[in-house]
Order: C-alpha cells, then structure tokens, then sequence
C-alpha cells in the first residue's frame, strides 16, 4: 500500500514537472513573458512540483468520494498549492505584479485540472473498447 | 444447417449440454456452451419470506449494504445471508466482475458505460439502472473482456 501511494506520488511529480516545463515554454520562447529562468527560480519549481505530487496524498481515501465531497477534495488540494507556490515563486521573483500573481493561480488550477482531463480522454478510450465489447457479448 | 435437440430428464438427474460439432467450430461452440452453463448456475435467495433459485443469468448486480447482501435482477430485489467473498467464489470464472468493494455486476448485463471527468465510470445496465464504478475497478473489467 506504502509502496503504491510512493509510486503515484513520483508519477505526478514526473507529470507535473512535465507541465511546468510545457508552461516555461509557453511562458518564453512562445509568448516571451518571461526572459529566461534561473537557477534558484527553476528550484522553485521544482520544489512546487514536488509538493503538488506530496499534495496528491489528500485523495488517499477510505471510500469513493462523490458529489459535493469530491469537488471539496480537489478544492482543498487546489488550495494546499495555491498556499505553498504563491509565496515561495514570489521569494525567487517568478512574479511581482497581481497580474503575476493572478497568472501563477491560473497555471496551478490548469494543472491541477488538466491532470483530470488528460485521464478522462483515456477513460473515453477506454469506454469505447469495453462498450464494443460488451456489444459483441450480447 | 444445424440441428437442436432437446432431452428432458427429471428434476434429479444432472443437466449436461453435449455439443456435436464441425472442428472449425470447437472453440466458438465450447463458448457459447460454457457461457450458457455458467450462467445457469444458481443462487438460493429469500424474497417475503419465500425461497427462490436465481440463475446468475437473470441477475444485474450483487451488492452488501450493512452486511445484508441484496441480489439485484431486472424487476426484483432478492436477500441472501452470504458474505459477498461467498458471492465472489460462486460468480468466479463468470462474466461477473468486482465493481467496488461491496458490488459485483454481470456484464452481459451492462448496456453502456460512459466515463465522468471524476475518476469513475458510469455503467447503464439493462434495465435502466446506473451504477457507478471506480476507475482502478474498471481494470478488472478489461481484464475479463481481454483488453
């Protein structure tokens, strides 16, 4: 069990480096917002990202969550980073402005959500397979 | 053309299916009849005081609710004093698979199924019904319809 929650955690943490990576790009090269990172910003990040796997541990649950207790849960987790990466990308001067600020939340939330849709385009996948399936059965 | 015979025999003797077949056909027709066996075989359930034989067949879904075990069919609702493991034992190598921790369906029972953006799966089974599935039990799921 140890060893599963261990694996999730390092599996994030390898899927949201990923993503901040994809944002960098945008952010530089793409959209030139940023002129370059340094080293102490990409510690940061990588500090941010692994807190944001640490973060995944709040969905280890005795029963499925649905409804109004599911969408508490993502919100607390949403929060948890939210309260951790604000501070310490301001201390490495990743932003100074609102503006920055309001940019920083939104990238968090389009990781934390974009996680849910990547799983649910494979879910749709996977739906279509079972539902095939299921028809030759019958 | 295929010919269908049928031999009735009495309630005490051991139903068997025999299936004369071309060599081709050996393993699609050892399917059907495994399947048609497997389904045929019976759970005793309690219903208003009465006791029934329920062929895994007619049944939807299994499920425990406070440690009673309700079996669901398309129009009725049995109760049985079995743990849902026994449940498992009887379903094993059945097209039934384990949809939570207190749930088995049948999936010649399923209709559809859709995926919801948290995590689970949305199963419509032939009456209408809709159960919902987590999507680390779906792998069960594949692994019984070999995906």
């Amino acid at each position: 069990m140890m060893g599963k929650e261990i694996r999730n955690i390092l599996r994030r943490f390898v899927s949201i480096s990923g993503y901040s990576l994809i944002m960098l790009v945008i952010m530089g090269p793409v959209l030139h917002v940023i002129d370059g990172v340094g080293n102490g910003q990409i510690g940061a990040i990588a500090i941010c990202t692994f807190i944001a796997a640490l973060s995944s541990l709040v969905f280890i649950s005795g029963k499925e969550l649905q409804g109004a207790a599911w969408w508490i849960r993502e919100v607390v987790c949403l929060l948890i980073n939210v309260a951790f990466a604000l501070p310490v990308t301001y201390h490495v001067g990743l932003w100074h402005s609102v503006t920055g600020m309001t940019v920083m939340i939104i990238i968090i939330i389009m990781i934390a959500f974009g996680n849910h849709l990547i799983e649910f385009f494979f879910d749709m996948r996977t739906a279509s397979q079972l539902n095939r399936k299921i028809r030759e059965l019958r | 053309m295929i010919r269908i015979n049928i031999n009735i025999i009495d309630e005490a003797e051991d139903e068997k299916i025999e299936v004369f077949c071309h060599e081709d056909h050996k393993e699609k027709m050892y399917g059907i009849a495994r399947g048609f066996a497997d389904g045929s075989r019976k759970i005793t359930c309690k219903k208003d005081d009465k006791t029934y034989q329920i062929r895994l067949d007619d049944i939807l879904y299994i499920e425990t609710v406070d440690e009673h075990l309700f079996i669901y069919c398309a129009d009725e609702v049995y109760e049985n004093r079995m743990r849902l493991y026994e449940a498992e034992e009887i379903c094993r190598d059945t097209l039934f698979f384990k949809a939570s921790k207190s749930m088995l369906i049948n999936i010649k029972k399923i209709d559809n199924m859709k995926p919801s953006l948290s995590g689970r799966f949305e199963i419509t089974m032939i009456n209408g019904e809709r159960l919902l599935v987590s999507r680390k039990y779906v792998s069960d799921l594949k692994k019984k319809m070999d995906l």
